[in-house]
């Protein structure tokens, strides 16, 4: 993959429909980043990712496997801070079950747009105060929205495996490529928090990013990889440490 | 970016995609809570019953007076060990002295009156010969009518009257050697009194209590008043346990089983005994454990005697022991680890075979397992014993029919192989697994 430094390039002819841009992020990412910083239009990126999600979600809570998946991981996630979970916490989460597959699929679109929106404003603002580079906040905001493509491989991907296997754990983090790794331990722990999708997109981010602002791939992504780096290393101490 | 370049970055991405499917099909990390399993295996159980009590002599004899007074001798004392007839005290002897002599006295001058009656019998019976020579003579002379017929009438009634007089005397002889009988009885029964003042040892043993002193008056003694015992004396060569069964182990216990007796004065000792005594009637019966404090305030227990193979040096009666009363053997029986037992709610078809049932993911009892309206023709639900089997990372919950228990293991009489390796602890854990539970085993060696 080759850096291009200096202004981004201006898009000559029409600018590529939705899907095109979707697809076009995934296999050309910088072509396509160009495009979209030239002409920004988030929402329909937003809308499709977020429309992806509920569907799935929807449908896998849905199904009654899936809301015993969704049971165990629930169960799974308040054991792993050290909580025994009683008789009467399992009945609650069984209970609330009932709507699960509605609340999984209103929850994508609700959050969606705010994560979105913070992780931009996150990005925008520390190259605006560190490093005093000026672009639109809607440019920055749809390369945040665009990156998130990759949700929409990650839902097509994880749920299928996941129905098939019958477990919500994600199936795509660096521990569950390492079966061999002891539950629990700091390094199980941490490596459960590295999603290979959550990389991808990263390093989608940190193209689109390097396009917006017209500055080198390499150090943005070194810069979200070392940030996620910590946050997983923090994580899995944590985990590890509630998780006994 | 060249095509080619773009082709092996997709094949590449392609391959991961196929590792991560491939893995997460393929292996399953071990989850679930981390238990201690142990393998089964044939062992040596002994089934034993605990029983708590107290060493006890085998005989037990408690010295009581038969007599009422001041003890003016007392030449024993406790935790002395005396012989049979030995002299333990003596009860002031004076009054029941004075009977004697009075009895004595009394027997002689009898037998001096009889004396004296014997010689009136002889003058009698001479007075008889001199009036029966002399009626011969006025009989002959009044033939010849030498004499008066008032002489010779006179003699005769003096014959009768002689006769009269020896039988009263004779009568009077046999009163008197009556009388002597009776002085003797009355002196024989005056000496037994006077023996009672005088204590002795009624058996060989050890003074285990002494409850009188010098000086004190003591009271003739009865049964039920324990006021009324002066001394206890033990025989120590033979020693008993006296333990309480509970009234759940009582129908294991047999005549002849062998006995292990540990007493807490000796906790370094075990001693063997046999069980030679098997009580038919509750220690502390219902009713009255019901009347002391409420009903079920008391387990029902029974006595059980044990008796010791030997004697013991330093024993005391009262010293509290516990009896490991060994009711069965198993030289080679399955074994499973009593805390691997629990109990668990269970479908069963009409064979008796348990009927798998689908449960949440963690197989929570919360989970409606089958409701009666769920169960097929023929089922039913029951609660059964069993253990959790560690196969394949998860708890499998297998019904166990249980023979005896040993100390730490049960008899397994089906349900496991040998091999099977058993959930063994931690106790939460086997207390909240359910069938079908993800685990993660940890192997524990088996105890011996």
């Amino acid at each position: 993959m080759t850096e291009e430094t200096g202004a981004a390039r201006r898009q000559e002819g029409p600018s590529p429909g939705l899907a095109a841009r979707l697809v076009g992020v995934l296999l050309s990412p910088r072509a396509t980043f160009a495009a979209i910083v030239d002409r920004p239009r988030p929402f329909g990126a937003l809308a499709a990712t977020c429309l992806c999600a509920a569907i799935a979600a929807g449908w896998l809570y849905n199904t009654e496997l899936g809301r015993q998946m969704l049971l165990e991981q629930q169960i799974g996630g308040v054991e792993t801070f050290g909580v025994t979970v009683t008789d009467e916490m399992y009945a609650e989460m069984e209970r609330n079950l009932e709507n699960a597959g509605y609340y999984s699929a209103i929850g994508p679109i609700v959050s969606f747009p705010i994560v979105t929106f913070i992780i931009a404003g996150l990005v925008w603002t520390a190259h605006y105060v560190i490093l005093g580079a000026h672009a639109p906040f809607k440019a920055m905001y749809a390369v945040v929205t665009h990156a998130g493509a990759v949700s929409i491989v990650q839902q097509m991907f994880t749920v299928p495996l996941n129905y098939i296997r019958g477990a919500m754990t994600v199936p795509t983090t660096v521990s569950a490529l390492l079966p061999m790794l002891e539950e629990g331990t700091f390094v199980q722990r941490t490596l459960g928090l590295v999603e290979l999708f959550t990389v991808w997109q990263l390093f989608l981010l940190a193209v689109g990013t390097g396009v917006l602002f017209n500055r080198r791939t390499g150090p943005i992504a070194t810069t979200f990889y070392s940030l996620y780096a910590v946050v997983a290393i923090a994580g899995g101490f944590i985990l590890s440490r509630l998780g006994g | 970016m060249t095509a080619s370049r773009k082709a092996v970055l997709i094949a590449a991405i392609v391959v991961l995609g196929a590792a991560v499917v491939y893995i997460n099909l393929t292996f399953e990390r071990a989850t679930g809570p981390e238990v201690e399993v142990e393998a089964v295996e044939r062992r040596y159980l002994e089934a034993i019953v605990s029983a708590p009590g107290t060493i006890v002599p085998q005989l037990t004899v408690d010295i009581s007076a038969n007599t009422m007074g001041q003890v003016t001798r007392l030449e024993f004392d406790e935790g002395q060990r005396v012989a049979v007839g030995d002299f333990l005290l003596e009860i002031d002897p004076e009054t029941l002295r004075s009977a004697v002599d009075r009895g004595e006295a009394a027997l002689q001058a009898s037998r001096s009156a009889q004396r004296q009656a014997e010689v009136t019998v002889q003058t009698a019976r001479v007075n008889l010969e001199l009036a029966r020579d002399n009626l011969e003579r006025q009989e002959h002379l009044w033939g010849l009518r030498l004499v008066s017929r008032e002489a010779y009438e006179q003699a005769l009634n003096d014959v009768a009257l002689r006769e009269t007089e020896l039988q009263a005397r004779e009568v009077e002889v046999a009163t008197q050697a009556q009388r002597i009988r009776q002085e003797e009885a009355n002196l024989e029964s005056a000496r037994y009194e006077l023996t009672k003042v005088t204590i002795t040892s009624p058996i060989s043993g050890v003074v285990t209590r002494r409850n009188i002193e010098e000086g004190e008056t003591v009271v003739v003694g009865t049964m039920n008043n324990q006021g009324t015992v002066l001394a206890t004396i033990a025989d120590l060569s033979v020693i008993e346990a006296e333990v309480e069964v509970d009234e759940t182990d009582i129908p294991s216990v047999e005549l002849g089983q062998l006995a292990t007796v540990t007493i807490d004065a000796f906790p370094d000792d075990e001693f063997s005994g046999v069980v030679t005594e098997i009580g038919n009637s509750p220690i502390n019966p219902v009713g009255a454990g019901a009347a002391a404090g409420g009903a079920g305030s008391q387990a029902t227990t029974f006595k059980v005697v044990v008796t010791l193979d030997e004697a013991i040096p330093g024993v005391r009666p009262g010293f509290t022991c516990t009896a490991d009363i060994t009711t069965a053997i198993r030289p080679d029986s399955l074994a499973i680890p009593i805390q691997a037992s629990t109990v668990r709610e269970v479908v069963l078809d009409a064979s008796g075979n348990v009927v798998p049932q689908e449960t949440g993911p963690r197989g929570r009892s919360v989970v409606p397992a089958a409701e009666a309206a769920d169960l097929a023709a023929g089922e039913s639900e029951e609660e059964l014993e069993g253990v959790f089997v560690a196969r394949e990372g998860r708890a499998a919950f297998v019904p166990v029919d249980t023979g005896i228990a040993g100390e730490r293991y049960f008899e397994a009489l089906s349900g496991v192989a040998e091999g099977d390796l058993i959930v063994t602890g931690p106790f939460s854990e086997v207390r909240n697994l359910a069938d079908g539970d993800s685990i993660r085993v940890v192997e524990r060696a088996p105890r011996r």
